[in-house]
């Protein structure tokens, strides 16, 4: 093999590490990023997604776990936390309901109770309701 | 005769305070932890987080589901579930326990150091745990916190030789919670 085309074979392979590896520390460093308002697999109510689990947790689990939901409800809390808003639906059943959390750019104005809101969010499983995180806020 | 033993429960309601509502509870508790290495800290926050405590007897719950630990950084989260947690299999953490020598008057406002004592169930693990509480109130809020260690050792939770260094053997929980009656 000449010279030439080992230090081709060189070239390429660091050009290939070095990728590699700037790809390896770009996706390490990358932050979680809010969830695209337009891009979810179900659309529906809060008390759609309550009644589902409602007659089956385990069913709804495997259908919604890591999904990601648009859903519409009515604000009953709404509490800033740091980064982050924890917003709880209303809900017919004390003991079960929706909560969320949104993205502090998305809730810089305090959400009042009794608002009819939209949110894409992914769920996360059930307790004492459905859990919805990461949420963002449609208008 | 009807009347009769409707007047009857509502009077046993009004004599007896033990049959009473007595459950305070949070669906928005928050649990923290934070692993400390010289390499990097490593923090994560749950703001869903469900509390019940029984202000009776001082028996407690605290359940969070291991996908709503959000972090700073989208592959950390990722390896948090995926390969520590294995969440898909282990979706909780529940500990249930009780405040042991529950002193704490719950219609007198103060801070009261309490000790609680339970079982820590997370990965499939159950571990007896004790950790020291504080219980406040004040003008009839009721909150709660309490900050204590693990090891994921303990739990089965392997962390691969590569990400050793990164990972402390003890990751300091912070819980807390504002509570209301259920």
């Amino acid at each position: 093999m000449s010279k030439k085309s080992v230090k081709s074979i060189l070239a390429i392979s660091i050009t290939v590490i070095v990728g590699l590896m700037t790809m390896v520390m770009i996706k390490s460093q990358q932050k979680v990023s809010p969830l695209p308002s337009d891009q979810y697999s179900y659309e529906m109510s809060t008390e759609e997604l309550l009644a589902e689990f409602a007659k089956s947790e385990l069913t709804a689990t495997r259908k919604y776990m890591d999904k990601i939901l648009k859903i519409d409800g009515i604000v009953e809390t709404f509490d800033q936390r740091g980064s982050k808003s924890i917003i709880e639906f209303t809900s017919a059943d004390p003991t079960s309901s929706v909560s969320c959390t949104v993205v502090s750019q998305d809730s810089s104005t305090d959400l009042l109770s009794g608002s009819h809101i939209t949110v894409v969010a992914r769920c996360t499983g059930y307790l004492m309701g459905a859990v919805l995180e990461n949420g963002t806020l449609v208008n | 005769m009807n009347i009769i033993k409707h007047l009857v429960i509502v009077l046993i309601l009004f004599i007896n305070p033990s049959l009473k509502a007595q459950k305070i509870f949070t669906k928005v508790g928050t649990i923290t932890f934070l692993s400390e290495t010289p390499m990097e800290d490593i923090h994560a926050k749950n703001h869903q987080v469900v509390c019940v405590i029984d202000t009776e007897t001082g028996e407690m719950q605290w359940s969070a589901l291991i996908k709503s630990f959000s972090f700073e950084k989208a592959l950390m989260q990722e390896h948090f579930n995926e390969n520590y947690m294995e969440s898909d299999q282990y979706p909780k953490a529940i500990f249930t326990g009780a405040i042991t020598d529950n002193k704490v008057n719950w219609s007198i406002d103060g801070a009261y150091q309490v000790e609680v004592t339970g079982k820590l169930e997370m990965h499939g693990t159950t571990q007896d745990i004790s950790v020291p509480a504080t219980i406040t109130i004040t003008e009839g809020m009721i909150s709660t916190s309490s900050t204590f260690i693990i090891r994921p050792e303990d739990y089965q939770i392997d962390i691969p030789k590569v990400v050793r260094q990164n990972i402390a053997e003890e990751v300091s929980i912070t819980v807390s919670a504002e509570l209301k009656k259920l």
